[in-house]
């Protein structure tokens, strides 16, 4: 309940949060290696975890040291844990109930069609202080968010001997283990391959003043963890190949048991994720950022971004891919891609700060594609990808691209996804559309791609992001805690769609340059650290130097629609006036014949041109912002007009010489995220050729539809 | 006479009965007109006086199909009700022609006009409207059990597959079975009507009876005609699908050519549409008229 309450008491200020301004140290001045400071804490968590898969039984068998420091002026009476596996225990979990509440998983085959023996779970065993006493009885399973979910077990809270002063530290040992379910929610097993993520009790994080940020594992949310040292001592059997977070410093073999040890160690991440399967193939290469970055290139980028060139130089990263002998043969294209985003998201965003990235192409039917984990990310691909759509590489490119925004700003997932999706599905857009260009639709016929005839119709991210955002805009706000959302298709489309194609007409309205220091600025600053939508706004309103809280009143914390339309673009002829005029003091009637004889003698004629707009939508613009209306004339002449779009409509008028060919509101599309672009013109003479092209193909489709369906009579 | 002798002759007889073809087009052609006419309208105006107009002439534009989804995505349930009846009713009026063509292709050459043609159309309708609501069990069958039975057998096959492969090929199987099964579905109620129409029998089961015992005795021969059709229709979409791809667009003298070529390929399935009968119809008499020439010699 609390939680909702710290939800709700962040968006209301938001309202006005442009004004807000952090305080903050200049945008560059805090770079990727230089620890935070202002409103961030040392890194309060330090982790040392043994685990054994026991491949027969599908069991985890691990041990785990916590070392929790106090970084905060209170005093903290207990600790809460995530125990994300109890998710799959059973249906009266909140994620098991929300997905119930969908339809999901009830006679459909899918993640939430558990079938029996397939369930997963998580048990602590005991926990005690390190070098005290047994504290397993202290342990209580909490439900923190409404509704509640009294039965949920995936939040444990275990209040400690002695509340934990500022400043103090406080060591634990857990012992667990774990079912591993048939994979749902990307976690699990299939056959030989395992792909585990969220397999650990895990804290929550602490925040001063507010308590734990602790929550179910709900059906949309995904996590929210401190920044932590981790060393993942990781015991399979023997031949099994281990792809993990972090770079592996040693491997032991027991050849007693048959088992390998493999030992991890990750500095400064908050997740730890691993895989294992005797039939991946290990892949090494090296993004060497020399070959893959021209000067030319580093100075467009520190002339944009107006940074020392030094600041935007990139290290090199070893790339380790896993992936199936079946995709052998897409070996070079998961590279490259992976390289696709090394280069741009650490040219754009800030060099990647690891020594090294994990790429796993998961096992099939594992369901584990396309997830996130910190330096270690899965893909997804086919036996028989369609060659110009840009698969797998917009899931390398996504996934990779998440390390950023929810690896390295490492935003609260449960309760603002936005600032992961969001920004990275904006991010991803970028880099495609730079390294790739637009992309086919992959069309297929049992498995089988038919590029050959459908692969003409191309679509670039921006497009697809925008026909879901329009049709989420009325659903909910995209700023809305991740069990909010009216469902699972509302959740999908304002976190990511929505709110990228809103950050698309932000950086439209402010310029590309101007978004690429917003973003950066916003990486920088909030590297190893959990920003907030607040804070994110606050930056974008100090970088472009202009107020934005208005955008993200109306985009971003309302289910409003953005539509403006230019409703008439009509031209008359000025034709001489008829009635009575006062001339010299006397009364004089202009007849009907003297008017249509002054009409003739008229040597050009004139127009009166009325353009009228209007606002379709509820949401308006704020902050100075005016929309421009062009209005284009036969004779090419050009009229710019502004409004304040604050009314329901507006209209122009013009006269002269020449008819109007056409108007449009906000003639450079910066507001993307209108409902209905088509409208934005009027075309005073109606072009009828695309329609009828439109129209005679859904002529011929209707006739091989009737034709398909007659050819069984 | 061997099945492909059989194919060529069906061929050329359907070649000479031409205008049957472009009869059934043009009822094909105009009775789409009819549905799409409002939804053309409904085109034309959300485009023609907006600049989109000039983007969706030379592509599909994502931004315009947005554009048209949002605007008419509450009336998506009422068009498709509409596309509902209008395929149904688009069923009866094949039934009511399928008559004339059976009629014109299956007896003997005599009057070829539109009256003779629709004449045939009335007087078979009742009949084979009676074989098509027989049919509709026997497609249950096909596609919701035989077919059901197919798939789960593939899918316990590939339930545990450990690579992509096999369940690749399970799904290209368990199509391939589906058309299958529906095409021998299909091949039977036409031997029933092409039956009514060269016996003059008004009796549809007694008929479905005989034809069973006839397909039954030469299953395999007929299928393969049938298959053989089926493939001449297969190249004349991948023809079709070959110049489409090729064509260029962008422009009003374009797009009409792209529409002739789109017309022309429905005139071709037209055509095929009428091979299929007309093979089933060479097949039969053959087989008829041997069984006759067998009894002459006992």
């Amino acid at each position: 309940m609390r939680k909702i309450f710290t939800v709700i008491s962040l968006l209301i200020p938001l309202l006005a949060i442009a004004q807000a301004s952090p305080q903050q140290a200049p945008s560059e001045a805090v770079t990727a290696d230089t620890p935070s400071s202002g409103t961030s804490r040392a890194m309060p968590l330090r982790y040392e975890i043994w685990v054994t898969l026991d491949p027969a039984r599908k069991m985890l068998h691990g041990r785990e040291t916590i070392r929790w420091t106090n970084t905060t002026r209170d005093t903290v009476p207990d600790i809460w844990f995530h125990l994300y596996w109890n998710a799959f225990k059973n249906e009266k979990s909140a994620m098991m109930r929300e997905a119930r509440k969908e339809g999901l998983g009830e006679d459909s085959h899918g993640d939430f069609d558990v079938r029996d023996g397939n369930w997963g779970w998580i048990d602590v065993e005991s926990i005690r202080l390190q070098g005290g006493g047994d504290l397993t009885p202290a342990m209580e399973f909490m439900a923190p968010d409404e509704p509640r979910h009294p039965d949920d077990r995936t939040v444990m809270r275990l209040k400690l001997p002695r509340p934990l002063a500022p400043g103090k530290a406080v060591g634990l040992e857990l012992a667990f283990k774990a079912k591993v379910p048939r994979t749902i929610r990307r976690s699990g097993y299939y056959h030989n391959g395992y792909f585990l993520g969220q397999w650990f009790p895990k804290p929550g994080v602490y925040e001063e003043g507010q308590g734990w940020n602790c929550h179910s594992y709900h059906l949309n949310s995904e996590f929210f963890a401190d920044f932590a040292d981790f060393t993942v001592h990781i015991t399979v059997p023997r031949g099994y190949v281990v792809g993990a977070a972090g770079r592996e410093i040693a491997r032991s073999d027991d050849p007693q048991a048959g088992t390998t040890t493999h030992t991890f160690l990750q500095e400064r991440i908050h997740d730890f994720a691993w895989t294992a399967d005797p039939d991946y193939i290990r892949l090494e290469r090296d993004f060497i950022a020399a070959r893959e970055v021209s000067e030319k290139e580093y100075l467009e980028v520190a002339g944009a971004l107006r940074l020392p060139l030094e600041q935007v130089r990139l290290p090199d990263v070893k790339m380790i891919l896993l992936i199936n002998p079946e995709h052998r043969g897409q070996v070079e294209r998961h590279f490259q891609a992976l390289r696709m985003a090394l280069k741009y998201y650490g040219l754009w965003y800030g060099p990647y700060p690891y020594p090294q990235v994990t790429m796993v192409d998961p096992p099939f039917r594992s369901g584990s594609g396309g997830m996130e984990y910190q330096t270690l990310f899965t893909a997804g691909t086919q036996v028989l990808p369609t060659p110009q759509a840009n698969l797998p590489e917009m899931v390398i490119v996504h996934e990779f691209g998440h390390g950023y925004w929810y690896g390295l700003s490492a935003s609260n997932e449960f309760e603002e996804a936005w600032l992961d999706e969001g920004l990275n599905t904006y991010s991803t857009g970028k880099v495609l559309a730079k390294a790739y260009g637009p992309g086919s639709v992959p069309f297929t016929l049992a498995g089988i791609p038919l590029t050959r005839y459908c692969g003409s119709f191309k679509y670039s991210d921006l497009e697809l992001d925008r026909m879901a955002a329009v049709h989420a805009s009325r659903l909910d706000p995209v700023v809305a805690a991740s069990w909010r959302f009216a469902s699972s298709v509302s959740y999908g489309m304002n976190v990511y769609m929505r709110a990228a194609t809103n950050l698309r007409t932000m950086e439209n309205l402010i310029g590309k340059e101007a978004m690429l220091r917003v973003m950066r600025a916003f990486q920088t600053r909030f590297r190893f650290r959990h920003p907030r939508s607040r804070d994110f706004i606050a930056t974008a309103s100090e970088v472009s130097g202009r107020d934005l809280g208005w955008l993200f009143d109306e985009l971003f914390f309302t289910a409003n629609d953005w539509d403006y339309a230019v409703d008439s673009a009509v031209s008359r002829e000025v034709r001489a006036a008829r009635g009575v005029f006062d001339r010299g003091g006397r009364k004089a009637e202009t007849s009907r014949r003297m008017a249509r004889r002054q009409d003739r003698e008229k040597k050009e004629k004139t127009y009166v041109t009325r353009v009228r707009v209007r606002r379709l939508g509820e949401a308006r613009p704020g902050g100075g912002v005016r929309l421009k209306v062009l209005t284009v004339f036969e004779d090419g002449t050009r009229k710019v007009e502004g409004w304040d779009g604050q009314g329901r409509w507006t209209e122009f008028t013009y006269e002269g010489r020449s008819k109007v060919a056409y108007a449009q509101v906000d003639p450079e599309t910066i507001f993307l995220i209108d409902r209905d672009l088509s409208n934005n013109s009027y075309v005073a003479r109606a072009k009828s050729a695309g329609a009828l092209r439109w129209s005679a193909k859904l002529q011929f489709w209707l006739q091989n539809l009737l034709q398909f369906a007659s050819a069984l009579i | 006479m061997s099945i492909l002798k059989l194919f060529a002759k069906a061929f050329g007889s359907t070649a000479r009965q031409g205008r049957l073809a472009r009869r059934l087009w043009a009822l094909n052609f105009l009775f789409s007109l009819l549905i799409i006419a409002p939804l053309a309208v409904a085109i034309h105006g959300h485009a023609s006086h907006s600049l989109a107009a000039d983007s969706v002439l030379v592509r599909l534009d994502v931004h315009w199909l947005t554009d048209l989804s949002t605007r008419y995505m509450e009336s998506a349930p009422m068009l498709l009700a509409l596309l509902a009846a209008a395929v149904l009713a688009y069923l009866l009026l094949v039934v009511f022609l399928n008559g004339g063509v059976i009629g014109r292709l299956g007896r003997p050459p005599g009057a070829d006009g539109p009256a003779a043609f629709f004449h045939d159309c009335g007087l078979y309708f009742w009949r084979f409207l009676r074989v098509a609501l027989l049919s509709i069990p026997f497609y249950l069958i096909a596609a919701g059990v035989i077919h059901r039975l197919v798939a789960a057998l593939l899918g316990a096959l590939t339930r545990r597959a450990a690579t992509e492969w096999p369940v690749i090929i399970a799904s290209g199987l368990r199509l391939l079975a589906l058309v299958l099964l529906l095409g021998i579905v299909s091949m039977f109620f036409d031997y029933v009507k092409i039956g009514l129409v060269t016996r003059g029998s008004r009796k549809v089961l007694k008929e479905a009876w005989r034809t069973l015992k006839f397909v039954g005795r030469r299953f395999f021969r007929a299928w393969g005609l049938y298959l053989l059709a089926g493939l001449a229709f297969v190249l004349l979409t991948l023809a079709y699908l070959e110049v489409a791809r090729v064509l260029p667009k962008g422009t009003p003298p374009l797009v009409l050519a792209v529409f002739v070529w789109q017309q022309m390929y429905v005139l071709g399935r037209q055509f095929s549409r009428i091979l299929f009968f007309a093979s089933e119809i060479e097949f039969a008499r053959q087989e008829m008229s041997g069984a006759r020439e067998k009894i002459r010699e006992e």
